[in-house]
């Protein structure tokens, strides 16, 4: 019994000394993270972001893991997802919006009171520094995609009824449909500012907004990256990340409705 | 009618609150696994993380309640009057711990628990749950008659459990360290300490089911908990090894892959004589002693002991391998605490007599060894899909929808178990008088 009373105490101080060994051994983050880093970690705890998510492997399940999300989104898709979470990956998980704010800037652009969105996409980008996350994960953990794989979710029937119809006809459509809903900023009106410029007409002008740059080769710049060639009058607000939301199949699509609204035909 | 001392009664309350908690727990689970079965209508309203926090609070409320349960009743068996020294501070402790219970659910039901997976509680909570743990910790080893190793392990265990509580407190601005405390307050609490007190207590049921002698189980306890004391801290280094810790630790813990399943099959060989040599009491206490050591075998012994390998942990981290291994070892808890309420509830109410019946034992049993068959090969698919394939998590989440329906199909069934078993409790109770000071 004595024996027994011994090596039950020798288990417990070997493994209080291999956990005492682990705990010293943890390398110390090597950059010290910013208040604004500190501040977007204390809103990753209260709002409850582990519940879902993990990062290094650890946390919820429900959401992909975050460690390396930074280096795979970006800042400015980061920024819009977790404004509107909903408008990304349709009928599947939807993360609930939070309300967290955003950065406000003075005229000049210069920040005048930190957003709380910032906060946690600088929290996120801190973890993903390879200082930081180490060797994990071995291979980027993707959000979505096949990997590769050619696998196929589309419902058959569906995919062959839209395969049916023209490119301009399934560009009208998705003008009007997640994920990009065009419409929702974009009227098809003489005139109508929703928040954007009407496209009423747009393949007429298209072809001389730019120099060197055809129609098409405007209007698909004009999506993938909608800060480059504002229109008079009207602010840098459109969506940023319609290049990664779109296939290219969907973006050629719309761009072949677009170019059909001549100004007689619109 | 039977008389009780107030201390029996109070054991008697923890049982009936751990059957309400394991009934709420099963129903907020099931809440939480059915959202992974395709769009959430109620992803604003009641969003996943809310869901699972709560259940992860009440099954830790849960496990806790039942092991203290038992450990007042084993400590109290051990004195001449069925009562613990100081009865009245155990009177206090006992309407502390159920004015927590209530806070602690409501705290989850308005969505005010914290975002640290497994640590939830908000941390006043968290502090008042230290603190009562502790009292109840001095009352019971102060009134132990006896320094028997059910007592010394399970007073062990419930320390360890104390201790990981005060870890996860810690504060840490370097999320770095806050990863890692998290690891160690996890790893102390529902590796080492939980299992560690469980175990003991499940070694209390075999004086009352096995012809075994009280001098062989005090014996191999002693030997047994070792072996688990050490399995359970190799098995909470995985989640280290991606923080960065040198390569020292992953080389310790490397050697848990052949030292944690080696442990928890000593366990198991225990676990298998002691139900070999079966007297002829009639409780389930022997079923659930068998259950918890199966699921602990599987849980800690086969998923624990893959996780501990670096090279297996660094894929799967953060798959439902790891909730699979968690809800195997929970359960593995949880049926020892059940068992242990099964027999003392019995010898309360003075009746050799199955408490709750045979059938929610077996919906329990096969509902979580089949559930968490389910869950571990949607962890295993995920695994190869999206952390070797690089099939994205979105496109993988769909490819395994029908593991996870087979998941919460064991789970309902469990449920189930649980909803009978409680009908059970109630419905065979004896009427009871509290008798005079």
């Amino acid at each position: 019994m004595r024996g027994t009373q011994v090596f039950f105490l020798i288990c417990c101080l070997l493994g209080g000394a291999v956990l005492l060994a682990a705990m010293t051994s943890l390398r110390t983050a090597q950059t010290p993270a910013s208040q604004t880093v500190a501040a977007g970690y204390h809103l990753w705890r209260s709002y409850g972001c582990e519940g879902c998510h993990s990062i290094y492997g650890q946390g919820g399940t429900y959401g992909p893991d975050l460690t390396g999300i930074y280096a795979q989104r970006g800042d400015t898709y980061l920024r819009e997802f977790i404004a509107n979470p909903a408008a990304f990956h349709p009928n599947q998980r939807i993360m609930p919006r939070f309300g967290l704010t955003v950065s406000a800037t003075d005229a000049d652009g210069n920040v005048i009171r930190e957003g709380q969105t910032e906060q946690v996409v600088a929290f996120l980008q801190w973890v993903g520094q390879p200082e930081h996350a180490g060797n994990f994960p071995p291979r980027v953990i993707a959000v979505s995609g096949t990997g590769g794989m050619g696998l196929s979710f589309a419902n058959p029937e569906a995919a062959g009824q839209q395969a049916a119809l023209s490119a301009a006809e399934r560009g009208r459509q998705l003008f009007s449909s997640t994920p990009a809903i065009c419409s929702t900023c974009h009227s098809l009106e003489p005139d109508v500012v929703v928040v954007g410029p009407s496209l009423y007409g747009i393949a007429d002008r298209a072809w001389y907004r730019v120099t060197g740059l055809s129609a098409e080769q405007y209007i698909r710049e004009s999506i993938i990256n909608p800060g480059a060639y504002v229109v008079d009058g009207f602010m840098d607000a459109m969506q940023k990340n319609l290049g990664d939301v779109l296939t290219s199949d969907q973006l050629s699509d719309l761009i072949a409705f677009l170019m059909t609204l001549e100004e007689a035909q619109s | 009618m039977i008389a009780l001392t107030k201390t029996q009664r109070i054991v008697y309350s923890f049982f009936a609150q751990t059957v309400i908690l394991l009934l709420l727990f099963s129903a907020v689970y099931l809440l939480g696994g059915v959202k992974f079965l395709g769009a959430d209508p109620l992803a604003d309203g009641l969003p996943y993380h809310q869901v699972n926090a709560l259940a992860n609070v009440l099954l830790q409320l849960t496990a806790l309640t039942g092991l203290l349960g038992g450990g007042v009743y084993v400590v109290a068996m051990t004195r001449a009057d069925n009562r613990l020294k100081d009865e009245t501070l155990l009177v206090w402790l006992s309407r502390g711990w159920t004015l927590l219970l209530l806070l602690a659910f409501f705290a989850g039901f308005f969505g005010l628990l914290e975002g640290r997976s497994l640590l939830e509680l908000p941390p006043v909570l968290d502090i008042a749950l230290g603190v009562l743990l502790a009292a109840f910790i001095y009352v019971i080893a102060s009134s132990a008659a006896e320094r028997s190793a059910v007592v010394l392990i399970w007073l062990v265990g419930m320390v360890l459990g104390v201790i990981g509580g005060a870890v996860g407190l810690f504060p840490a601005n370097d999320f770095l360290m806050d990863r890692a405390l998290r690891a160690l307050a996890v790893g102390l609490m529902w590796n080492i300490g939980y299992v560690l007190a469980a175990v003991a207590l499940g070694f209390w049921l075999i004086h009352r089911f096995s012809n075994l002698t009280p001098a062989w189980v005090e014996t191999q306890l002693n030997a047994v908990a070792g072996l688990l004391a050490l399995a359970g801290t190799l098995a909470s280094l995985p989640p280290l090894y991606t923080l960065g810790t040198s390569d020292f630790v992953r080389t310790i813990g490397g050697f848990g892959t052949v030292i944690i399943p080696v442990c928890y099959l000593i366990y198991a060989l225990h676990t298998y004589k002691a139900l070999s040599a079966r007297n002829t009491t009639v409780t389930l206490a022997a079923q659930w002693f068998g259950l918890g050591g199966l699921l602990l075998l599987i849980g800690m012994g086969g998923l624990g002991a893959l996780a501990a390998s670096p090279a297996v942990s660094q894929w799967t981290a953060g798959t439902r391998l790891s909730d699979t291994q968690m809800l195997l070892t929970a359960f593995g808890i949880l049926a020892l605490a059940l068992g242990v309420i099964n027999q003392a509830t019995a010898e309360l109410r003075g009746q050799n007599r199955r408490v709750t019946g045979l059938m929610p034992f077996w919906m329990i049993a096969f509902g979580i060894v089949g559930g968490a068959l389910a869950l571990g090969a949607a962890g295993l698919t995920q695994t190869y899909l999206e952390r070797i394939l690089g099939v994205g998590y979105l496109e993988t989440q769909r490819l395994i929808v029908p593991l996870y329906a087979g998941w919460m199909l064991g789970f309902v069934l469990a449920a189930g178990g649980v909803l009978i078993y409680a009908l059970g409790f109630v419905a065979r109770r004896v009427e009871a008088i509290s008798e005079t000071a």
